[in-house]
């Protein structure tokens, strides 16, 4: 028997033993009158439409899924388009989809109406359309992937609401006579919202099943500043993680299973030790780039600085994909993914002499991790811990604008999983320079014909430069101006640009612009109205929702000035200065201040979040802390005309 | 470049016309890539420019060769020197191949600026996946794509390939621009002899020259030094911009179809050739059909009823094999599935009037944003289908894939489009209609109230039509609960510090037979600004023109594109508590421009405040002539709408 039919009849198995009043339905084709009858979701009525049940069964090397939506509304029929990603070595066979309408018809699909999208890297797609599909319909299909060599995730949360989503996990171990050999399993959950997390088991004749059930789970819906919705999103991740292998004849029995982040940490150094390289080559070129150097710091940055301008990324993170023969000659093709790029980084620091470990992590739009679970899948990246004179710095070469001891933003995470041996484990990762500041002086003057002309001299540091580096790099840094500087001064024309040089990433970043302003002010009545904050005043709360589901997350933190001095035109004088404003709350700070020196007026201005994350409860305080600065940075000063 | 001249004079006397670019091609990667050094003369390029482009196209040779009367073969040899990593990318290279296009003979090799191999493009190097817009659930076009760098800099990039066409129909228009600059760039157009074909220049003042060659006619257009195509906010399609020339055979083939482009006549003629077969209704979806309209006398009322049908039971599903990129489904397979592109929803749509008795037509169409149909070039410059109804007392032009577009009008993307009519007797070239400002307006009505905290509860509607209504429709019904919220949100709190939304109602919006509206109440929280004891309100809650609305350019070399001409209308009645008087309003204004309108009216009535604003749009293209104008135009209209009313508190 096929082992696609073993793991359905085992499905059906489970199927039938349960109550049947709870499962009748799920036959393929047995839509209910209840089913079809639906015109809305109790929980929800403006649901488009709702997953009746989503069931699941995988062993390792076969899944197989069956779906079934009813449809609501017009949006709702868009989820019948239908595509299953697949591996080139993988097959889906058995697939089949009906739609049944209200008035009682059924659409199935043709076979010739199923087409194959094939992706480059052996990842192709499976596309379909279900036919008939209408407001009111429900809609089914199911299919078999035999060959499967992933174990998937599960999840058990959906765009739209879900009825019912039920996931079982096939363990077949292979039995000689005299042995018997099993694959051990570990899996974790990801917010499993309260609900029972033990699945429920059942013994086969050659191994175990084991059967998750979620009811009513409702949608998950991805919100502004999530860096990571799968954070949120109930899910169910399996990972291979041991044998158990039994050999009666010779009567040994042997159990290898990794529990703990120590033998995680110990299995995966061993991989990444194993991989070759030219030590020759290593060796060579780590004593030319210390050469003359005294210090491990100066060696470690040198090497660094080597690394990260040579060594080209290709934007692939391969943590779990190292092919030998690339990382042998990555120091002649001068180009690696960022798991190369470290481990190189970390070879030439190892052959300088420098105490240096890989470490792991999960970068932060890959997810947190759980640290009561340990795992390998739970990471997507590879940096190094450097231990120089006591100090632990942690390194990331793929970037070229990043400075010796800088995490890419996406690195700064809480944890990552040293790769040391007997010293493998869990360690906080500190990174230091994540603070980033951006400083903005201008010096105006505001004409009689309601023009402006200023110079303005922008300060970077931290991410903020970096970006604007990236930035200046890709656009020039015309477009850059006028995009991200000038956008918000109305008629602004520049007249020069200078920036201090792009890759000098040990030193501040620069950008100095003069440019003028027609129409800026109307200055035709007695009274004109001027807000001297240029560029970097709020229109808008960026916190425009009312509620919010998942925490707040910055890309970093950050402080953001700007100083302006307006010289006034002639003719005119202050009436009224806005009055001074601040507001702060835990992680935030805010304030906008006003002096007048004779026909000059001087503003200040500076918005700082110091807090990466802001817990969802903080939601409130947080959008309320921005409405202070809307309503601040829109104060205007308020000039007459001499005599008034 | 004395070189190549030499060059080309040489291998001319070498080969037939097939044979010369291939050799031509082998020759040049041994000259160049082994004993020579690349000069290229004096540069025309600045250093920054090639800093801030990263690349600079030293060489853009295609040469399109027609060998029979459905088969040609385009050979392409490019060179860039890449400065930095901005100039990579030109080395990531996507190669579209159909049952009708195939390319192949992809050589590709990165040198030192003298000459040095640092590497060559390996077969395995070269990956194959599926090609499709995101607008298309699947295509049988694939693409042939290879990434080929350096990581030291400068250095050389040098690729060639070759596109064998199977049918003329596919032969593509040449633009030697690109977004770097470009040193050198050469077409040349080998037909036989007696080939019928055309040509047709754009923004090119350059005049080709013409060879006569063992009786090939050689046309070679011969392009030096073209700065970068630059972008400019809010311009045109860039077809419409860009040099170009394009190219036509009289006749061609496609599958099994033949056609010519000596007419727009002759065209249409072979799109009903492609499409008469596929109007054919089961008797049972036909009596459907009829069905649906039994108790209507007008056809006027017919149309509309089996349009909405089509607008509501149909899913756009956009499938292209083979032929089916031009030649529609069955009606009756369209009616089964529910599903359909433009030309499937049009045929099916047909059907359905032709079983009621209603003449209709396909209409081939070159939507907007594709750029403007050349209406002297008879070719296929279609990119969408709709439908055209003859009535008796009028026309009716209707999009079966705009699910919300009201009954008789047309999205923006079909407005003003020269497009072709096909019918059975004679296909025409007719310009569908463009609707005026007054026709697409964006309404608004407020009712609000100032509270003595500083926050204005409002109450009011925004309404739409034309234009606005359907992409309004169209988004609005595209977005969950969720996100239609969302979207009130942005638009009330647009401008206020906080707001809270108390209620929201979007039942006008799925129902296309009552007026688009949306209706609200909300708090704007510290909307008003202070300035000691006056309050600076701005009345213009929703409307104004912002700073990055206005064109950034000093300076011109393209129109300003607005899609197309519409008017805005805002009306807020304010109360506001006896404990403040108005102090100042802003002047009003009546502004008249060529390109438009705008007025602005404050009434005060005790404490009563009443602001209208009126801005109107009636220019689609804005000239570049005519731009400078334009700007101070929206400089004013910015200005007005950033002005505030003045109230103060009397003691």
């Amino acid at each position: 028997m096929s082992k696609f039919k073993a793991l359905f009849c085992i499905l059906m198995l489970i199927l039938v033993s349960r109550s049947y009043a709870e499962l009748s339905g799920n036959e393929f084709g047995k839509v209910s009158p209840e089913e079809l009858g639906m015109s809305y979701l109790p929980e929800d009525s403006t649901a488009d439409a709702v997953i009746l049940f989503d069931i699941g069964a995988i062993s390792p090397e076969a899944f197989a899924q069956h779906k079934r939506v009813k449809v609501f509304t017009k949006r709702g029929t868009s989820f019948a388009n239908i595509s299953i990603p697949f591996y080139k070595i993988e097959k889906i066979e058995d697939l089949e989809g009906c739609t049944y309408t209200k008035d009682g018809k059924k659409y199935c699909l043709n076979p010739k109406e199923v087409f194959t999208k094939k992706g480059e890297e052996g990842l192709n797609v499976l596309v379909f359309a279900l036919p008939g599909v209408e407001e009111g319909c429900v809609f089914e299909y199911r299919y078999r992937k035999s060959n499967n060599i992933f174990l998937e995730p599960w999840y058990f949360q959906n765009e739209i609401f879900t009825k019912r989503s039920q996931f079982t996990l096939v363990l077949e171990g292979s039995r000689g006579y005299y042995y018997s050999h099993s694959h051990l399993y570990s899996y974790f959950f990801k917010n499993p919202r309260s609900e029972k997390t033990e699945p429920q088991t059942a013994d086969t004749t050659s191994g175990k099943v084991y059967t998750w059930v979620l009811e009513n789970v409702p949608p998950i819906k991805p919100e502004p500043y999530v860096t990571c919705i799968n954070d949120y999103r109930t899910a169910i991740y399996f990972e291979y993680s041991g044998y158990d292998f039994e050999n009666q004849f010779l009567s040994t029995h042997d159990t290898y299973a990794k529990t703990n982040w120590i033998e995680w940490g110990k299995s995966i150094d061993t991989v990444f030790k194993s991989i070759e390289c030219d030590t020759t080559k290593i060796k060579e070129k780590s004593s030319e780039l210390t050469l003359g150097l005294t210090t491990d710091s100066a060696k470690a940055e040198s090497i660094y600085n080597f690394v990260l301008k040579d060594i080209h990324w290709n934007e692939e993170r391969g943590v779990y994909r190292i092919y030998e023969k690339d990382f042998k000659k990555i120091l002649t093709s001068r180009e690696g993914t960022a798991t190369e790029i470290n481990l190189l980084l970390l070879r030439l620091m190892k052959s300088a002499g420098i105490v240096a470990d890989p470490v792991l992590i999960s970068t932060r739009n890959y997810g947190k991790i759980l640290k009561e679970k340990p795992g390998r899948i739970q990471f997507n990246h590879l940096i190094v811990r450097a231990t120089i004179d006591g100090r632990y710095w942690f390194l990331d070469a793929i970037n070229k604008y990043y400075p010796f001891g800088m995490l890419p933003e996406k690195d700064v995470v809480d944890y990552g999983l040293l790769l040391k041996v007997n010293e493998s484990g869990l360690i906080k990762i500190t990174p230091v320079n994540d603070y980033s500041l951006e400083y903005i002086t201008t010096k105006a003057r505001l004409r009689e014909d309601g023009g402006l002309a200023c110079t303005t001299t922008v300060d970077f540091h931290g991410y903020i430069g970096i970006y604007a580096r990236e930035k200046i790099e890709k656009d020039g840094k015309n477009e850059y101006v006028k995009q991200e500087l000038l956008n918000q001064v109305p008629n602004a024309l520049p007249d020069t640009i200078t920036t201090s040089p792009l890759d000098s990433i040990y030193q501040p970043f620069d950008l100095n612009v003069s440019f003028s302003a027609s129409s800026f002010a109307s200055l035709g009545g007695e009274v004109a109205y001027v807000n001297p904050t240029l560029f970097m005043a709020l229109e808008s709360n960026p916190f425009n929702s009312e509620s919010r589901q998942f925490s707040i997350d910055f890309p970093y933190t950050f402080t953001r000035i700007e100083d302006t001095e307006l010289q006034l035109p002639n003719g005119f004088m202050v009436k009224e200065l806005p009055t001074n404003a601040s507001s702060e709350i835990p992680g935030g700070k805010f304030s906008r201040t006003f002096l007048a020196e004779g026909d000059h007026i001087k503003c200040h201005r500076q918005l700082t979040i110091n807090l990466l994350t802001f817990p969802v409860a903080q939601y409130r305080m947080l959008r309320n802390f921005f409405q202070e600065v809307v309503s601040a940075d829109q104060l205007v000063i308020t000039l007459v005309k001499d005599g008034k | 470049m004395i070189k190549k001249y030499l060059f080309r004079k040489l291998i001319s006397r070498v080969n037939h016309t097939c044979y010369i670019f291939p050799c031509s091609l082998l020759i040049w990667f041994f000259l160049v890539g082994g004993n020579f050094t690349l000069t290229w003369g004096i540069d025309f390029v600045s250093e920054e420019e090639k800093k801030e482009k990263g690349a600079v196209c030293e060489l853009d040779e295609q040469e399109f060769t027609v060998l029979s009367d459905n088969h040609a073969v385009m050979r392409v040899h490019r060179i860039f020197t890449v400065y930095n990593q901005n100039g990579t990318k030109h080395g990531d290279v996507y190669l579209p191949f159909t049952k009708f296009l195939t390319a192949d003979k992809i050589l590709a090799e990165v040198k030192t600026t003298d000459g040095k191999s640092l590497k060559k493009l390996k077969k395995e190097e070269i990956k194959e996946s599926s090609l499709f817009s995101r607008y298309q659930l699947y295509s049988d076009a694939k693409e042939k794509h290879f990434n080929l760098t350096a990581t030291t800099f400068p250095y050389v990039l040098e690729y060639s390939y070759e596109i064998d066409y199977k049918s003329l129909f596919f032969c593509r228009d040449w633009y030697p621009q690109m977004d770097i600059p470009v040193r050198h760039s050469v077409y040349v157009l080998s037909l036989p002899k007696d080939f019928g074909f055309k040509m047709y220049t754009r923004n090119l003042s350059i005049e080709p020259v013409e060879n006569k060659k063992w009786g090939n006619r050689q046309i070679i257009f011969d392009l030096q030094e073209l700065p970068p195509f630059k972008e400019e906010q809010d311009m045109p399609p860039e077809k419409d911009c860009l040099i170009s020339v394009a190219f036509a055979p009289d006749r061609f083939k496609v599958g099994n179809y033949s056609g010519s482009t000596e007419s727009w006549n002759a065209l249409g003629k072979w799109y009903s050739t492609l499409a008469e077969k596929q109007y054919i209704l089961s008797p049972s979806n036909q009596a459907l059909f009829r069905g649906l309209v039994k108790d209507l006398t007008r056809d006027k009322d017919k149309v509309k009823v089996l349009y909405q049908y089509i607008q509501r039971q149909m899913r756009y599903v956009e499938i292209t094999l083979g032929i089916s990129g031009w030649q529609p489904r069955e009606a009756e397979s369209v009616a089964s599935t529910c599903y359909g592109d433009c030309k499937d929803l049009s045929t099916l749509f047909i059907a359905m009037l032709r079983s009621n008795d209603i003449k209709a037509y396909p209409v081939l169409i070159r939507t907007q944003s594709e750029g403007t149909v050349l209406i002297d070039f008879p070719s296929h410059q279609f990119n969408h289908c709709i439908t055209f109804v003859p009535l008796e007392s009028e026309s009716l032009w209707l999009d079966c894939t705009c699910s919300y577009c009201p009954f008789g009008e047309l999205p923006w993307q079909d407005e003003g489009c020269q497009v072709l009519v096909v019918r059975d007797d004679s296909s025409i070239m007719v310009k569908t209609p463009t609707s005026s400002a007054e026709e697409n307006k964006i309404h608004s009505s407020i009712q609000a109230e100032l509270g003595s905290d500083g926050s204005l509860e409002i109450k009011g509607y925004l309404g739409a039509t034309g234009n606005f209504e359907s992409y309004y429709r169209e988004f609005l019904n595209s977005s969950t609960a969720g996100e239609k919220k969302e979207w009130m949100g942005r638009l009330i709190g647009r401008y206020a510090p906080n707001f809270a939304l108390i209620s929201y109602d979007f039942e006008k919006v799925s129902t296309l037979d009552v007026p688009f509206a949306v209706g609200f109440t909300a708090r704007l929280i510290q909307y008003p600004t202070k300035s000691g004891k006056d309050l600076l309100l701005n009345p213009n809650l929703f409307s104004r023109v912002d700073a990055e609305d206005i064109p950034k350019e000093k300076v011109r070399k393209y129109p300003v594109n607005n899609q197309y001409a519409y008017t805005t209308e805002d009306e807020v009645i304010l109360d506001f508590p006896e404990n403040l008087t108005v102090n100042a309003v802003p002047e009003k204004l009546d502004i008249k421009s060529p390109y438009g309108s705008f007025q602005t009216q404050y009434q005060i009535d005790a404490n009563r405040l009443t602001y209208k604003r009126i801005k109107t749009i009636t220019q689609r293209l804005i000239q570049p002539e005519g731009f400078e104008e334009y700007k101070t135009f929206l400089g004013k209209i910015y200005q007005a709408d950033h002005s505030f009313v003045v109230l103060t508190k009397t003691e």
